[in-house]
């Protein structure tokens, strides 16, 4: 057997239609919800003088910014575009409309002179299922017959898998390239959380409820550092198997509530498990669920009558 | 889709997510991620605005108030481009426009904030850089 056909095995093993189905459902109605949530906050930034704007992603060509009134159309377009993805409706076309819409709409959010890190992974996430058969089964489209298992749907996830992995280590290698070591034996990480908590108080916030964490328990701050550079450094094990990717998503979701609680810096699509799907078997986890749902229903049972 | 196919854009989308780290150069949706890399001193400031009562006493205003945004990495950038650039009158005056629902303010300062992590205490030291009034 070839080199190319035993990685092949790897990167594009046999998956049901459903797994990436149901990982399409999820994300699209996260990302869906999320620009309904940040609307307002996406139209506040458009309405901002042109001389904050400092444009970058796919809008580095743009000179000047994007119109309120634009941004509010491809908000809405994207709204739409995020049902039909989560529907599976028209998938074809609203797969990779609703990505490319959020390559512009998330490039847009950060070219006010802060990069914000918080939808990178989604948007990477979007993009691949977008462009995927992600909507084969479990889709208003989609086939009545059953479709069988086929590496078209297990490659897809597998390059999902492998973008989350990589930009927990590109982290990791940011903070050696940064400051090396001295991330984990100096206080760099007791000042960041401290520096987060001066900047809510000036910023008329309250702190997050463990920023005190940094005064209480000084000493424990070297070991969370080290902690959460090696979960970070280690990120592609999780690519080795199934059990191997339980053992480091645990750790890595808690790390996002440790920096939620420490910082309120919350990274939504990670600290809600949702950038860990394309780990595991999600289809068995909704019909599950739907298993239960159904037990747990009140039954409607017309009365049998007696002769 | 053949499996050379499936290797060759394993490749191509492993190398544009590295490129980043590979040429320092931070962007969207391809990044460093340097959340919380870089060093950081103990001695911090932050510009940000407050609102002054008609007896001269001191009133928080919200991140919303402040910077028209819920980001506070967004409203940070904002004050500490405003104070690179000279242009705090201006951003005085656009907050105190916001300002004028809040009950009983009728000045608006911006001012730099000093905190020392190593000191006993917390409270940060206070210059003020701008200032400006609410209008009735």
């Amino acid at each position: 057997m070839s080199v190319v056909v035993r990685v092949d095995g790897w990167l594009a093993p046999e998956a049901p239609a459903q797994r990436i189905a149901a990982i399409r459902v999820i994300v699209g109605t996260f990302s869906t919800i999320y620009l309904l949530a940040r609307f307002g906050e996406f139209r506040r930034i458009a309405d901002q003088p042109a001389t904050r704007y400092e444009p970058l992603g796919v809008l580095t060509w743009l000179d000047t910014p994007l119109s309120v009134t634009t941004v509010t159309a491809l908000l809405a377009a994207a709204i739409l575009s995020g049902v039909a993805f989560v529907l599976g409706w028209r998938f074809r076309a609203a797969g990779p409309i609703h990505a490319a819409l959020w390559l512009i709409l998330g490039s847009f959010h950060s070219s006010w002179g802060q990069l914000l890190h918080f939808e990178h992974l989604l948007v990477i996430h979007v993009a691949i299922l977008g462009l995927s058969p992600a909507a084969d089964a479990w889709g208003v489209d989609s086939g009545r017959a059953p479709t069988p298992d086929h590496g078209r749907y297990g490659f897809p996830l597998r390059l999902a898998a492998i973008a989350t992995v990589l930009t927990y280590t590109l982290a990791a290698i940011a903070k050696l390239r940064e400051t090396g070591f001295g991330w984990v034996t100096e206080s760099t990480l007791r000042n960041h959380i401290g520096y987060t908590a001066s900047r809510l108080r000036v910023l008329g916030e309250e702190p997050a409820p463990l920023a005190d964490l940094v005064d209480w328990v000084p000493w424990l701050f070297p070991w969370i550092a080290a902690g959460a550079l090696v979960l970070e450094l280690i990120a592609p094990v999780a690519l080795v198997g199934r059990r191997w990717a339980t053992a480091w998503v645990i750790p890595i979701v808690l790390m996002h509530i440790g920096i939620v609680a420490t910082m309120w810096i919350f990274f939504p699509y990670q600290t809600l498990g949702l950038a860990f799907l394309p780990f595991f078997a999600v289809e068995k986890w909704v019909e599950n669920a739907g298993r239960a749902v159904r037990l747990l229903a009140p039954r409607n049972e017309l009365p049998v009558q007696e002769a | 889709m053949g499996p050379r196919t499936r290797l060759l854009i394993t490749l191509v989308m492993v190398l544009a997510l590295v490129s980043p780290a590979l040429r320092n150069a931070d962007s969207f949706p391809l990044s460093t991620y340097p959340m919380y890399a870089g060093d950081r001193s103990p001695v911090m400031s932050f510009v940000g605005a407050r609102g002054l009562t008609p007896s001269g006493d001191v009133v928080r205003l919200s991140i919303g108030v402040q910077a028209a945004t819920d980001d506070p990495l967004i409203a940070e950038s904002r004050f500490r481009r405003a104070k690179a650039t000279g242009a705090l009158e201006p951003l005085c005056a656009e907050i105190a426009v916001r300002a004028r629902g809040s009950a009983s303010v009728v000045t608006v300062e911006l001012v730099e904030q000093v905190f020392d992590l190593r000191a006993d205490s917390a409270d940060p030291t206070v210059e003020v850089l701008a200032s400006c009034e609410v209008a009735p």
